[in-house]
């Protein structure tokens, strides 16, 4: 499925004198989007605005064609996950999740099968009969993202879908993300587990304090951090003669020889350049190298450089 | 058995939803559901105005028999204490206003009890965010919610009241009651549902100010015994029973003896005053949990 996911044009969101969202213009296309930011970067109520819970104080938006706010068609084709603990303690998790189908319109067999479903595709199929009080924390965002996959909606917006579940819980949302995305879905999850991120996809949307700071694949994101030297590092057996050969590279703008296991690390503003170059030198000075890594292509590195 | 594997996870819902005009009846139902679930607050709190209806009924009961069978009737044979009592009764109106004024108490704390908690918990627990992510409407939320705390007003005033009028009715020769005295019937379930439309709207309206349910319910007794104390000291320094006018209660109490048509009320003035009061507040409720749901929006 292709076409434009969503599209917004100076979106601003204010509570009061607050500013949760300022001048937000973008555009995402279907698949699975990460939103990563720190605290109070404007994630929530970005997720917020496209779930249609809350309308913009100024600029459009559009989901899947349509301004959300209260929009009863969009709410049959999106589900929402918030951060917040939002179940009822009092009722089981099956009770939940077909009651919320009920009120999408399904009749009570429908909502029950999809809520069966849903619950065994996140993993509580068993723990579908207890009361949701008796939940842990990870139990109840598995049940959070039940009701939000349930009613087979095109496009699952998840608010920090990720807190509380324990390194295997985490991997199998990210799994089950994942694949709903491949199979067409399209997922909008923020998180500020980085990783988890990478995991499932490379396609970001960067914020802080309001305001969009980077949207796009990680590494072109990266690429785009020009005032950033890229960093590489190098082992080799024979790292000085290797540095004095790299540092008379004019693209290369720093080499450090480590103290001891022959390592390197260099910066450069041109990385392709500096590894034709290297495969070169390596060859001339047969200085060993065995091993080679760049690590600040990574979302960590991205995120550091754009909000330090 | 044939192999398969159930991993797909989009499958996408190709047929349309009718937009459902009773948007807010799987939210009423859910609420209930939850409202019932735990028996002890349930039975506590209906065993007051379930026993004020079963012997309020009795009483109902014995004043056929007694009209019936004649003061040597097999029932009050026996003279004494309940024949004397029963005697005094005479009319089934007189029942109900007793009635009534005696499971006020009890419907407000069953009222408050169930519906104190349903907007602020909401609001707390963010529950709402999922509900305004699916096609309910504020007023939907607000109908849902105005619902169970009327259903639980309902049960603990008309009830009782609508058990009196059923055995007045069937004890009364040729269904007297019903074909002579329905008016008294249509009042009482008018008194009813004004009764408890007026009290779920205050609840709900403190319930979306308050941050918890506890709050809600120390401020809703707060509303209706504090007006009623100050009311009742007011009265009794200045040694004028207008200052009643303060009360909630009292304007209950008011509507009842009109609309029941109670020969001799406590209250003197014009029951239209206090027809106005509870409409005002009835209104001004609704305003407040429209405002704060609307406002749900910004606390999300």
């Amino acid at each position: 499925m292709s076409g434009a996911l969503l599209s917004a044009d100076q979106l601003g969101r204010w509570y009061g004198q607050v500013v949760g969202l300022s001048d937000l213009t973008l555009s995402l296309e279907r698949g699975v989007t990460g939103l990563v930011g720190p605290n109070g970067a404007g994630k929530s109520t970005f997720l917020k605005l496209v779930a249609g819970e809350i309308r913009p104080s100024r600029g459009t938006l559009e989901v899947l064609g349509l301004k959300p706010f209260a929009n009863a068609e969009l709410f049959r084709r999106a589900g929402f996950c918030p951060q917040q603990e939002a179940l009822y303690e009092d009722m089981t998790g099956l009770e939940v999740v077909r009651f919320l189908m009920r009120l999408h319109g399904f009749s009570a067999a429908e909502a029950t099968r999809r809520a069966n479903e849903a619950l065994d595709r996140v993993g509580l199929g068993d723990a579908r009969k207890r009361r949701v009080g008796g939940y842990s924390k990870g139990m109840r965002q598995r049940a959070k993202i039940a009701q939000a996959i349930a009613h087979g909606p095109e496009l699952v917006v998840a608010d920090e879908p990720f807190n509380g579940l324990d390194p295997v819980g985490r991997a199998e949302m990210t799994a089950l993300f994942a694949q709903a995305g491949r199979e067409g879905m399209s997922v909008l999850v923020s998180t500020h587990v980085l990783h988890e991120v990478e995991a499932l996809t490379h396609e970001i949307v960067l914020f802080h304090r309001g305001r969009l700071l980077a949207q796009g694949p990680v590494g072109q994101v990266r690429q785009l951090l020009s005032r950033h030297p890229r960093r590489v590092e190098l082992r080799a057996r024979e790292p000085r003669r290797l540095a004095r050969a790299l540092v008379e590279l004019d693209f290369v703008l720093s080499v450090r020889v480590g103290p001891a296991d022959g390592r390197i690390d260099v910066e450069t503003f041109e990385l392709e350049r500096f590894f034709e170059a290297l495969t070169r030198i390596a060859a001339e000075t047969r200085a060993g190298v065995t091993s080679l890594e760049s690590h600040d292509a990574s979302l960590e590195a991205v995120f550091d450089y754009l909000v330090a | 058995m044939k192999a398969a594997t159930h991993t797909e996870i989009y499958r996408p819902f190709r047929d349309a939803l009718a937009p459902s005009r009773w948007a807010f009846w799987p939210l009423y139902r859910a609420q209930m559901a939850i409202a019932t679930k735990r028996k002890l607050p349930l039975f506590i709190l209906f065993f007051g105005p379930a026993m004020t209806g079963i012997v309020v009924s009795f009483l109902a009961y014995l004043q056929f028999q007694i009209e019936e069978s004649g003061s040597g009737g097999p029932l009050i044979s026996g003279g004494g204490l309940v024949a004397q009592f029963a005697s005094q009764l005479l009319e089934v109106h007189k029942l109900i206003i007793a009635a009534m004024k005696t499971v006020r108490f009890f419907a407000v704390l069953a009222m408050a009890w169930y519906g104190a908690g349903l907007i602020c918990d909401d609001r707390r627990a963010g529950a709402h965010l999922l509900y305004f992510s699916r096609p309910l409407t504020r007023f939907d939320y607000m109908l849902a919610h105005f619902a169970t705390a009327f259903t639980f007003g309902c049960c603990a005033v008309l009830g009782p009241g609508l058990l009196i009028c059923l055995v007045a009715t069937f004890n009364s020769p040729d269904f007297i009651f019903l074909t002579e005295k329905w008016p008294v019937i249509v009042a009482t379930i008018g008194y009813s549902l004004v009764f408890v439309t007026a009290l779920s709207a205050l609840i709900l309206a403190v319930s979306a100010l308050s941050k918890r349910k506890s709050y809600a319910l120390a401020a809703v007794f707060g509303v209706f015994m504090s007006t009623l104390a100050l009311g009742g000291a007011m009265s009794a320094l200045m040694r004028e029973r207008q200052w009643w006018m303060l009360s909630l209660a009292s304007h209950f109490e008011r509507v009842a003896d009109w609309w029941l048509g109670a020969s001799r009320s406590f209250h003197r003035w014009d029951p239209w005053w206090s027809v106005a009061v509870l409409g005002g507040l009835t209104l001004v409720s609704f305003a407040i949990v429209a405002w704060r749901v609307r406002r749900m929006e910004v606390v999300a």
